[in-house]
């Protein structure tokens, strides 16, 4: 049975972080998986990111974005590959024989890397995307982005909120399609392509349609009507300053990599040597940010926004 | 007061006069499509200032003309509850929901923290207070979005179908919440809604409103409506009781049911078969597992133990093009099926789909159900009851065998009601098996060769089995 990814409240020293640092910390993920090119820097950042949500206890949560994320990254380490010309180091050293002639297949390995390069960033940004998501309410988001204005919390927030319903209404518009002989999980790619038409032409129209609905809710609710007050708060506490310390170096190593330019790596025309003594500014980034995953966390009684021990029992029974 | 949206030609509300007293109840009633949403969209303020549009006439609230109210005075003073409870939550945590309306309207702290406590004592809420919301039933999420409304203790509560989705139990709780909000509070309310038989009894006024327009003597009316109307039409649609039954064509031996991760299975060893040419309507609390049964019979779900068949043939094996052509299944959600520009090419779609080669077929199902004037509308333009005919029409060009609906008189007023029942009544005459899971007993009683009753898990025939258990007995004494 499929299941969808939603936000849940865990009693783990993550979800105790003050959510301008949850905020920064996964902004930080995201600017750097986007600047440094090194695969041992971004697979240091991904490491540090699988030890995140390791401690949150955020697996199932991560594991269905990566599931999600196989075919484009598939997509584009075969692409690079089929099509990349730059690369010096040929896979396929031996000529195939093709209508009756010798053929050498332009394949070559720094093509390979490279598409392998690349699916590694967008898997750190599609993992802290994820660990975003888990970690922090939509409440707690919409608090944040209000300070921006409220559109962009609006924006924000209806998005967040109609994912996980956005993939129980794919499901359900996937069955009931079923019954009229569309079935796109199955048979050729051409029959695929043609037969995602309907689902996903239903799934935006649906979409929209619900976000229409709901922010008309939100209107009626006064939303938008003027500055909000806010029941839950975040309070600033010792594992918030540690961690932004920790963020705080982790930045300031990551610049002096970048300066030095260790966190840089040419794939083409042949991969170039890895050499280790630049290595351990992303061993350090990635010491640095579990460091706020580890152990005991913020107090629960001084963050309002937290559940208590009593609390989180009852929000794990069954629904009413 | 008269009101356009902003697409319109012609006024959608006309020469509306109406006065609310405070502490008035009062049941807005009318065919879909009449007015009733726009009529409580103009009193909440949403019309015209969130749709656009032309306001003609006066709202006054307390005296004072409606324009004149800031958009926080109006979210304090009303509350607007919608159909779909699910449109309405905005974040993901019980308690937060409750407090969301608070938060927009600039209440303390301290007053947020004594309105959470009151509510959900209210509400009987407080074992549920930290609970997702997106894993709460139907009625639980109803509720949840009515509470968080009333935390914000509005003068004046609009509510717009607000029982569309609740199965008779839930229903009649959420009135009792209702009702207790307004012995408690005083406010005024204003409730349109079809499920008039729930409501006449606990209103002070009834309105009737059609094309526009509130009709007068409405009391009148709804009693014709209770009283004769409702039931002459439906009973026009019975058939007599089928003598003998029909061939079988589908159904379930033994089985059991199980969602992940549940502690109770949803189905235990449950046996139904399905004969041409009969209905059947299987009733049952929100949770009972009607749509999972329907979905075993049509292929999406694999029971844990037992036998599920179509003509002979295990469905969840079944390929798309093949089931299509044996089950139909309407689905709670009728936009689920509608994506083409027009009517015509969204039945032409399932036509082509399957590679069916009598063309003729498309014509005859849109005049069958009435949809001839309505082929070159986008679906999506159409009304519910419009949508609903066209996703029906979509699936029956197929010629299923057994056709499987699920709520399909949800948002439906007493008129669309009967008309699907004739048409749900010629459809089985053609042979086809229909099986239809619903809370609308009047409905079902009227239209159902077989009435069923899903409980614990297994079928109790309300019809043939005395003694069905005190639940039975209690919710729908008339049946037994």
């Amino acid at each position: 049975m499929y299941q969808i990814p939603v936000f849940v409240e865990k009693n783990r020293p993550l979800f105790k972080l003050h959510s301008g640092v949850l905020a920064s910390m996964h902004l930080y993920l995201l600017i750097f998986a986007l600047v440094f090119e090194h695969p041992g820097y971004l697979l240091a950042m991904l490491a540090a990111i699988a030890v995140m949500m390791i401690a949150a206890g955020t697996v199932p949560n991560w594991s269905a974005y990566l599931r999600m994320s196989i075919p484009l990254i598939t997509f584009i380490i075969v692409l690079n590959v089929l099509f990349s010309r730059a690369g010096s180091t040929p896979i396929f050293t031996s000529p195939i024989t093709l209508f009756s002639g010798n053929y050498y297949l332009p394949f070559t390995w720094e093509a390979l890397f490279y598409g392998g390069g690349m699916a590694l960033r967008l898997l750190v940004i599609i993992s802290s995307c994820a660990s975003f998501f888990a970690l922090v309410s939509p409440a707690k988001a919409l608090r944040m982005l209000s300070l921006f204005g409220t559109r962009w919390a609006l924006t924000f927030n209806l998005a967040l909120r109609l994912v996980p319903l956005m993939m129980e209404e794919y499901h359900r518009i996937s069955e009931v399609q079923r019954c009229r002989g569309v079935e796109w999980s199955s048979g050729g790619l051409m029959n695929r392509v043609k037969n995602f038409f309907p689902v996903s032409s239903i799934l935006l129209l649906s979409s929209l349609e619900r976000s229409v609905a709901m922010a008309e809710s939100m209107y009626g609710r006064g939303f938008g009507s003027g500055p909000r007050t806010s029941y839950y708060q975040d309070t600033w506490q010792g594992h918030d300053s540690l961690a932004a310390l920790c963020l705080t170096i982790a930045g300031a190593i990551s610049i002096g990599a970048m300066i030095l330019g260790w966190s840089e790596y040419s794939y083409y025309p042949q991969l170039s040597s890895v050499l280790w003594a630049e290595m351990w500014p992303a061993l350090a980034i990635a010491g640095l940010l579990v460091v706020p995953a580890l152990g005991k966390g913020g107090d629960l009684a001084a963050a309002t926004d937290e559940l208590t021990e009593s609390e989180l029992y009852l929000s794990s029974q069954q629904a009413p | 007061m008269s009101y356009t949206y902003p697409a319109s030609k012609h006024p959608d509300l006309q020469d509306i006069n109406l006065e609310l007293l405070k502490g008035q109840s009062v049941l807005l009633t009318g065919p879909s499509g009449s007015g009733k949403s726009t009529l409580l969209r103009v009193m909440g303020g949403l019309a015209p200032r969130f749709y656009g549009g032309r306001l003609q006439g006066q709202i006054k609230l307390f005296g004072k003309d409606l324009r004149q109210w800031t958009h926080r005075d109006l979210s304090r003073y009303i509350g607007v509850l919608f159909q779909d409870p699910e449109s309405q939550l905005v974040t993901t945590r019980v308690d937060q929901e409750l407090v969301f309306g608070m938060e927009n309207v600039g209440y303390a702290r301290a007053l947020m923290q004594d309105r959470l406590q009151e509510i959900a004592a209210v509400f009987a809420m407080q074992p549920w207070l930290y609970y997702p919301t997106l894993h709460l039933s139907g009625g639980w999420k109803q509720k949840t979005v009515l509470a968080s409304i009333m935390a914000v203790r509005p003068r004046l509560l609009l509510l717009d179908e607000p029982l569309s989705q609740l199965d008779g139990d839930s229903a009649e709780q959420f009135l009792d919440y209702l009702d207790r909000c307004r012995h408690l509070w005083g406010m005024s309310v204003v409730i349109a809604e079809h499920r008039l038989d729930k409501l006449v009894k606990r209103v002070d006024k009834v309105l009737y409103i059609r094309q526009g327009r509130i009709q007068s003597q409405p009391t009148e009316r709804i009693s014709w409506l209770l009283g004769n109307g409702e039931t002459e039409d439906c009973l026009a649609t019975k058939r007599l009781p089928v003598p003998s039954k029909g061939r079988r064509l589908a159904g379930l031996k033994d089985v059991k049911f199980c969602y992940p991760n549940a502690d109770q299975p949803v189905l235990k060893q449950l046996s139904l078969d399905l004969h041409a040419g009969e209905i059947t309507c299987l009733m049952g609390a929100n949770g009972a597992g009607k749509t999972t049964l329907l979905k075993l019979l049509m292929g999406t779900l694999k029971p844990c133990q037992g036998q599920v068949d179509i003509c002979g043939e295990n469905p969840y094996r079944m390929p798309a093009p093949q089931l299509a052509r044996k089950v139909g299944y309407l689905s709670q959600e009728p936009g689920d099926y509608l994506f083409s520009p027009t009517v015509r090419q969204e039945i032409e779609f399932t036509y082509r789909s399957l590679q069916l080669k009598d063309y003729s077929r498309v014509d005859r199902m849109l005049e069958q159900l009435h949809l001839q004037p309505l082929a070159q509308r986008n679906p999506r333009d159409l009304s519910w009851g419009e949508r609903q005919r066209t996703a029906l029409a979509s699936i029956l060009v197929a010629q299923p065998q057994v056709l499987l609906l699920d709520e399909p008189t949800r948002g439906l007023d007493y008129r669309l009601k009967n008309d699907l029942a004739i048409m749900l009544r010629d459809v089985a005459r053609q042979g086809t098996a229909i099986l239809v899971a619903t809370h609308d007993h009047n409905w079902a009683s009227s239209l159902a060769d077989r009435l069923l009753y899903l409980q614990h898990g297994n079928i109790v025939d309300a019809a043939h089995d005395k003694n069905p258990g005190e639940e039975l007995l209690e919710v729908w004494p008339e049946t037994v």
